[in-house]
């Protein structure tokens, strides 16, 4: 391998004198595997110019093709993570037929199913919703790549048609690739009044994270409606008020304060906490939170803003 | 007298028909739970080393890990071991995560050293929580680093390994934690290797994660990093490395296929923080904590229908050292044995109980009858054998299946653990120490197993005697608490 390096080297800068170092031994395509997928994880190839691509179809995809379909299962799952790698669109039709095949394990089909999702394969989720899904990890991964900025709009217009456990997933991804819209801003808004509360406690969470929302009226309506139910004792209410002061400390609304300062005297020990931090986010946070170690009458409130007073702020 | 001189042959006869009975049950479940192990092995082998953990270590999605290392007496080590954990190349190949070092009142310097070198300030206005009432003693302080904010440390009165543990687990941020000992050397990859099944492999939910755990005795460790793996000379050590090569196999491997796993070693384990909170913590009651845990997040399991798992990594991601001399080695086995008969006793009702499906009627027995109650039999075996030599020819007969069938079972395991072993992971052992390991395989029935044997009848009867003792007592508490 190493007397090749040079010649594999100037390959993939210039697109020439592949011949050199064709691979013929199982050794040889293992250490060439390699070679390419740590090349891969350290420079990024431009899409016009990819002489990876060129010589991963060529010289590749048979053998794909055969190891696709080995006995061992072991061999078709790395035949799968490097189809995956190399992004090898002509090899679709394969996967699709090891999909259909009785050997195909779960784990095969999880893969397959995140390799077509890059491929952009149409059918994608009709394939997908006959099955039995996939962990709730691999379809947040696999929304994650077939969400783009140029068609998540898409997802926001026919969110409801989609099954639950990807909604949640969806919104997961909206946060995490910080898409903005004014349609997903009011999608978002709206959910936070969703009857399901996970659904709610997500939205919020993307709202936390998008830190953004259109007026802080649509937060204090919630949370009036929270107070109003006094629904304290039941552990997932915990969550969404945690997420709620999350939210506020994020967008960091004057209005927001005094709910805050409610918040800070709660039963449970992560709203407090997260109440206290996102005063704390305020710019008289500070301030407001000394008056609270010294004139709030809740114990709870007390030592949990003494607590973020002596935080820094790194440290989360 | 003469009537019992006359009964002694058919007693005898009938001991041998039962111990012989005993052993074909005995080379039969693990001759099954070997084959279940093979299965498994054969799928997995040749898995690449490292495009599957690949999208794990890129994703934003991966669930962050609080790592918990309860520390006590560890002034020598423990600053390697947290530099393992969070710098330099050996850093934890994973995305987000924290170090919670928890020092259980320590009388030794590892304090003073910890905070020195990561420049530890305190937090005084720290608010602890007690999760789901999980209470310890009480926590002196609590440091965070100036270097690696990812790294907390607490300062707590002594009370044990499960004690400390239970102080991380109320401080724990993340849905899933990580125990390891203080000494533990572990693979860059292996939360990478850990977290894997929770999140990839299966729809279904995971309670707990256990590990490979590889002896380290022998091999090259620069600062808290695997630098050579290589077998050790000293025939103990040898010995354990057999043992656990063997354990892996039969009692973690194929148990785990079923989800009958029911140890998850002390020194690497990741479990989920929500149920393990769910479940009340570390009980600080026992030497075994590690067993009764696993143990008892499978009760929970299944009595309130969680539908969950416990998995089982066969890639080996830690090493941990072992006792080199009989003093220290007897300690450990009799602290094993006495956290087996814990987790046993607190979780009887388990046992046999048609309720608890496989745990109750294949696990629990397993661990009662072989684990357990296995040295008992074993010693009356040896007693046997010897007897049925002193007595001379006519009992001969007897004794020699016996002495056969242990001999060819005990080595016939051991090394078809080894070669599995060898087999699995690669060419990674010399000629000479596989010759080692084979020699020490085949001696063991010798020497090896009937000490650990005694040492474990010992414990046992030490036990049972400690219980009756201590009867009024665990009852006057149960009124008062």
């Amino acid at each position: 391998m190493d007397q090749h390096l040079e010649e594999i080297e100037m390959y993939l800068m210039t697109g020439e004198r592949a011949s050199s170092f064709i691979p013929a031994t199982h050794a040889q395509f293992d250490a060439l595997e390699d070679f390419f997928s740590d090349y891969l994880s350290n420079f990024k190839t431009e899409s016009d110019f990819n002489p990876m691509k060129t010589f991963v179809e060529q010289y590749f995809v048979q053998r794909y093709r055969k190891r696709l379909f080995h006995s061992r299962w072991s061999v078709r799952m790395n035949t799968l993570y490097f189809i995956d790698l190399f992004k090898i669109e002509m090899m679709q039709d394969d996967l699709l037929r090891l999909l259909k095949s009785k050997k195909c394990s779960s784990e095969e089909r999880y893969q397959i199913y995140l390799i077509l999702a890059d491929f952009e394969y149409p059918y994608l989720l009709d394939l997908i919703k006959v099955s039995k899904g996939l962990p709730p990890f691999l379809l947040k991964e696999m929304m994650s790549r077939l969400i783009i900025p140029s068609n998540f709009e898409s997802y926001v217009q026919n969110f409801s048609d989609f099954p639950y456990e990807w909604r949640l997933s969806i919104l997961d991804v909206f946060g995490d690739k910080n898409l903005r819209s004014l349609k997903l801003q009011e999608l978002l808004e709206a959910l936070l009044d969703f009857n399901d509360r996970e659904i709610r406690v997500r939205a919020a969470k993307t709202i936390a994270s998008l830190e953004y929302i259109s007026s802080p009226d649509v937060i204090i309506r919630i949370l009036d409606k929270n107070f109003q139910k006094q629904d304290r004792q039941n552990p997932q209410s915990i969550s969404e008020k945690m997420m709620l002061a999350r939210v506020m400390g994020s967008i960091r609304e004057e209005q927001f304060l005094p709910y805050l300062k409610l918040l800070i005297r709660d039963k449970g020990y992560i709203v407090r906490s997260e109440a206290a931090r996102s005063i704390r986010k305020y710019k008289n946070g500070r301030e407001i939170l000394l008056v609270i170690t010294a004139e709030d009458q809740d114990n709870y409130a007390r030592s949990i803003a003494k607590e973020w007073l002596e935080r820094s702020m790194d440290y989360e | 007298m003469n009537e019992l001189w006359d009964l002694l042959p058919f007693i005898f006869a009938l001991l041998n028909h039962l111990m012989f009975a005993y052993l074909l049950i005995l080379c039969f479940t693990y001759l099954s739970l070997f084959l279940l192990s093979f299965n498994q092995i054969k799928r997995e082998r040749g898995l690449h080393n490292v495009e599957p953990y690949k999208r794990i270590r890129n994703s934003a999605f991966t669930p962050p890990i609080s790592v918990l290392v309860p520390a006590y007496n560890e002034e020598m080590g423990i600053i390697a071991t947290i530099l393992s954990l969070i710098t330099g190349s050996g850093r934890l190949n994973y995305p987000e995560y924290e170090v919670i070092v928890i020092n259980d009142g320590s009388k030794d310097a590892t304090l003073q050293k910890v905070i020195e070198r990561f420049k530890m300030t305190p937090l005084k206005n720290k608010v602890f929580q007690k999760r789901n009432g999980i209470e310890t003693k009480p926590i002196k302080n609590i440091y965070y680093s100036e270097i690696f904010p990812q790294l907390v440390l607490v300062d707590k009165e002594n009370g044990g390994k499960s004690d400390a543990l239970n102080v991380g687990i109320n401080l724990t941020r993340y849905p899933y934690f990580a125990s390891i000992d203080g000494d533990t050397i572990l693979e860059p990859d292996s939360f990478l290797k850990m977290i894997h099944p929770i999140i990839e492999a299966n729809e279904q939910e995971v309670l707990a994660v256990g590990g490979n755990v590889l002896i380290a005795n022998g091999c090259t460790i620069i600062q808290g990093q695997m630098k050579e793996k290589r077998l050790s000379r000293n025939p103990l050590v040898v010995m354990q490395t057999i043992e656990y090569m063997r354990a892996f196999l039969i009692g973690r491997m194929g148990l785990s296929r079923k989800n009958l796993l029911l140890i998850i070693s002390g020194a690497f384990g990741v479990f989920k923080t929500a149920r393990v909170v769910q479940a009340g913590g570390y009980r600080v009651d026992t030497v075994g904590e590690d067993m009764e845990l696993v143990v008892r997040l499978h009760r929970m399991n299944i009595e309130n229908k969680w539908g969950a798992k416990i998995e089982f990594v066969a890639d080996p991601v830690c090493y941990t050292e072992a006792p080199e001399d009989l003093k220290v080695l007897k300690r450990q086995r009799v602290r094993w044995h006495r956290g087996l008969f814990d987790s046993l006793w607190i979780h009887r009702k388990m046992i046999l109980n048609p309720k608890y499906g496989g745990i109750g009627f294949i696990s629990m027995p397993h661990f009662l009858f072989v684990e357990l109650l296995g040295p008992v039999v074993e010693m009356a075996g040896y007693l046997v054998i010897v007897a049925g030599l002193i007595l001379g020819k006519s009992y001969f007969q007897y004794s020699l299946p016996l002495i056969l069938l242990t001999v060819v079972y005990g080595s016939f395991l051991s090394m078809s653990a080894v070669l599995l072993e060898e087999w699995r992971l690669g060419h990674n052992k010399r000629i000479s120490e596989l010759n080692r390991l084979f020699f020490f395989a085949l001696s063991e029935t010798i020497w090896y197993r009937p000490i650990m044997t005694f040492w474990r009848v010992e414990t046992l009867i030490s036990v049972v005697r400690g219980k009756k003792q201590s009867w009024g007592e665990m009852s006057r508490k149960g009124v008062s608490g």
